[in-house]
């Protein structure tokens, strides 16, 4: 399995968290510390990036990647706005959600795209939320994006891997790493989108939203981990398919 | 496609009662087990059969309530700049009527309210206003945007409707909700309980969608607890609020459920509205509307919305002052459009949320999403 590389930062855990939907910060951050993540999203519209003692980056331990996402967007240019007023703060990694529906925060693919084209020539490491549309992620990966995230069902809704044809398509022909993020409900959805070949996940509600969120980052940590050294530990065939991600690629 | 009024004029008393005479529990199960939403499911959600179900509702609405908005809860407060007003709405302590104190606050005391305010850490503050245009003209109401804007990141309006452009140009001034309360949906009962401008039933009901497509980010839909029979007004409000949608789908939704709190006036509410009523029906709009926000104000007392603030609702103003003035000192709150029953202070409401399980949340906009 590759190591997992994003914009030239090497990632030990391929689990990410979502910091919204917390009942403290301080959950929140054992969570964080308890999953091993080394990378967290957070909406700009929940901080002040300027102000010292913001209740939820200040709860983010060191050494974390700090990803801003630009929840709240309904266009590109609201989101581009967002990413400038992030970037003014120090924050260059953005994950880009556009979801002008109010229902189920499905993401524009059109406004996706525009906002990335020009977020990536402004210099910033952009990771766009997108439905599970290969074709929209090979044009967001020629545009220059650093990874694409597809949603694995609507976000929030615990579902799991409803887009399942489409993500493994996208794994195949996509040549920067694929985030599943959004629908994961249960570790088992982790595993099955890290076994399938995505290079990580993003879980947000799952743990933020059950009754124990630390007990639930530590079993999210696990069943990643799992996929990981199932992967390692090269699975005998099921039926009479390889996996995805089959080692005997010589190329 | 129907039009708005003919949607909301196709509501009826007759129609709600021949529907009740035949509605099954088990149908309330259908829109429990998830099989459809929106408009058609509140009325079951309502009906005396569902009273049966009340755990299972509350039950329910709890589970969405964390799936879409977690374990948060936005605070804001509402922030009076006037209580002139030229109308006469019979339930109302401001009406034109009524002989009591007024104040129209200049820019530098709305600064000054906003001061007071901040202190208390709110990030989102509400104006409201009565219907004073010869005071309150768009110019005025803009200048107060634009001094709010130096203090928090989130302003809404709850004010006189007003044509799209007016709406455009508080947009740009960088307001980002619009609050317009139908008071009543049944067009009878609101033309005898108004006169003055608001008598214009059809223009107050278009101001969400004028409002929406101005560029609001978002709507409040309510209606006044007292007046109509509840399930009427739910009925009508969640016609209303499909309709808004699927038409303005890049608009979000949120729904206030105020009940009528007579202060100053000799108006006897004709349909009151009891609290275990008002709990069936946030609850009911939770489930038929999973991803709007509910928001509940301090015109109920502590425990019922520490009790809602959990199953349903995910906004609540703190610590509110409903006079103008009242922040800063310059008027006590006597003059108050309704009587506040839960005076906590906002550092109180924050412990005790926190001690539910609750976070409260101060910021959840930023003015980069402003135009
Ligand atoms: S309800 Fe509003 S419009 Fe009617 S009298 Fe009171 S302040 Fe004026």
């Amino acid at each position: 399995m590759k190591d997992l590389i994003i914009a030239g930062q090497k990632f030990g855990s391929r689990l990410f968290l979502g910091t919204g939907k917390f009942s403290s910060s301080q959950i929140m951050r054992k969570s964080v510390i308890v999953s091993g993540t080394e990378l967290v999203t957070v909406a700009l519209k929940r901080i002040d990036p300027g102000a010292k003692d913001d209740g939820i980056l200040s709860c983010i331990p060191k050494g974390i990647r700090v990803m801003i996402n630009t929840a709240g967007a309904r266009n590109a240019k609201e989101a581009v706005r967002i990413a400038e007023f992030a970037g003014s703060a120090g924050f260059d990694w953005i994950k880009l959600e556009i979801h002008p529906d109010q229902e189920y925060l499905l993401p524009d693919p059109v406004e996706t795209l525009a906002a990335a084209e020009l977020l990536v020539k402004n210099g910033f490491k952009v990771l766009p939320y997108i439905n599970a549309d290969p074709v929209l992620a090979k044009r967001l990966e020629d545009a220059g994006v650093h990874a694409v995230m597809p949603l694995g069902s609507p976000i929030g809704s615990n579902q799991g891997l409803k887009t399942e044809l489409m993500l493994k398509i996208i794994i195949e022909q996509c040549s920067i790493p694929v985030v599943v993020d959004a629908g994961i409900g249960l570790p088992s959805h982790a595993s099955a989108a890290i076994e399938m070949g995505a290079s990580a996940v993003l879980v947000n509600t799952a743990i933020a939203s059950s009754d124990n969120p630390v007990l639930m980052a530590e079993a999210f940590a696990c069943a990643v981990k799992a996929a990981e050294m199932a992967i390692k530990a090269v699975p005998p065939l099921a039926g009479y398919k390889a996996l995805a991600t089959s080692p005997l690629n010589i190329f | 496609m129907k039009t708005l009024t003919d949607l909301i004029d196709g509501v009826s008393d007759e129609k709600l009662k021949s529907f009740y005479e035949t509605c099954p529990t088990n149908d309330v199960g259908n829109v429990l087990a998830g099989n459809y939403r929106g408009a058609r499911a509140i009325p079951f959600l309502i009906s005396p059969a569902s009273m049966n179900l009340v755990d299972e509702i509350r039950r329910k609405a709890n589970v969405l309530r964390k799936m879409h908005f977690g374990k948060t809860v936005k605070l804001y407060a509402p922030l009076y700049i006037s209580n002139y007003c030229v109308n006469n709405c019979k339930y109302c302590g401001f009406r034109a009527g009524n002989a009591q104190a007024r104040r129209r606050l200049t820019p530098i005391e709305i600064e000054a309210e906003a001061k007071s305010l901040k202190n208390s850490k709110l990030d989102s503050v509400l104006v409201v206003c009565g219907e004073d245009p010869e005071y309150l003209t768009v110019d005025f109401i803009e200048e107060t945007i634009k001094i709010l804007k130096k203090f928090f990141s989130s302003i809404s309006l709850e004010i006189f409707p007003l044509d799209t452009a007016a709406y455009e140009r508080l947009v740009k001034a960088g307001a980002s909700g619009l609050l317009i309360y139908q008071e009543t949906y049944d067009r009878k009962l609101y033309d005898s309980l108004h006169s003055g401008p608001k008598k214009d039933f059809t223009f107050r009901l278009e101001s969400a969608s004028r409002a929406a497509e101005a560029g609001f980010h978002k709507i409040g839909l309510g209606v006044l607890l007292g007046l109509k029979n509840w399930i009427y007004d739910a009925a009508a409000m969640a016609v209303h609020a499909e309709w808004l949608g699927k038409k303005f789908w890049k608009t979000a939704i949120q729904f206030s459920f105020p009940r009528i709190r007579e202060t100053g006036t000799d108006f006897k509410t004709p349909n009151p509205v009891g609290e275990d009523e008002l709990e069936r029906m946030m609850l009911a709009f939770r489930i038929a509307f999973p991803a709007a926000e509910i928001s509940i104000s301090t015109r109920e007392n502590r425990e019922f919305r520490d009790s809602v603030v959990s199953s349903c609702a995910t906004m609540m103003s703190a610590a509110s002052k409903v006079t103008p003035g009242a922040y800063s000192g310059l008027s006590d709150n006597e003059l108050g459009q309704f009587e506040i029953r839960d005076t906590r202070e906002v550092s109180d409401i924050c412990s005790n949320l926190k001690n539910s399980g609750l976070d409260p949340v101060m910021k959840d906009w930023d003015i980069a999403l402003n135009p």
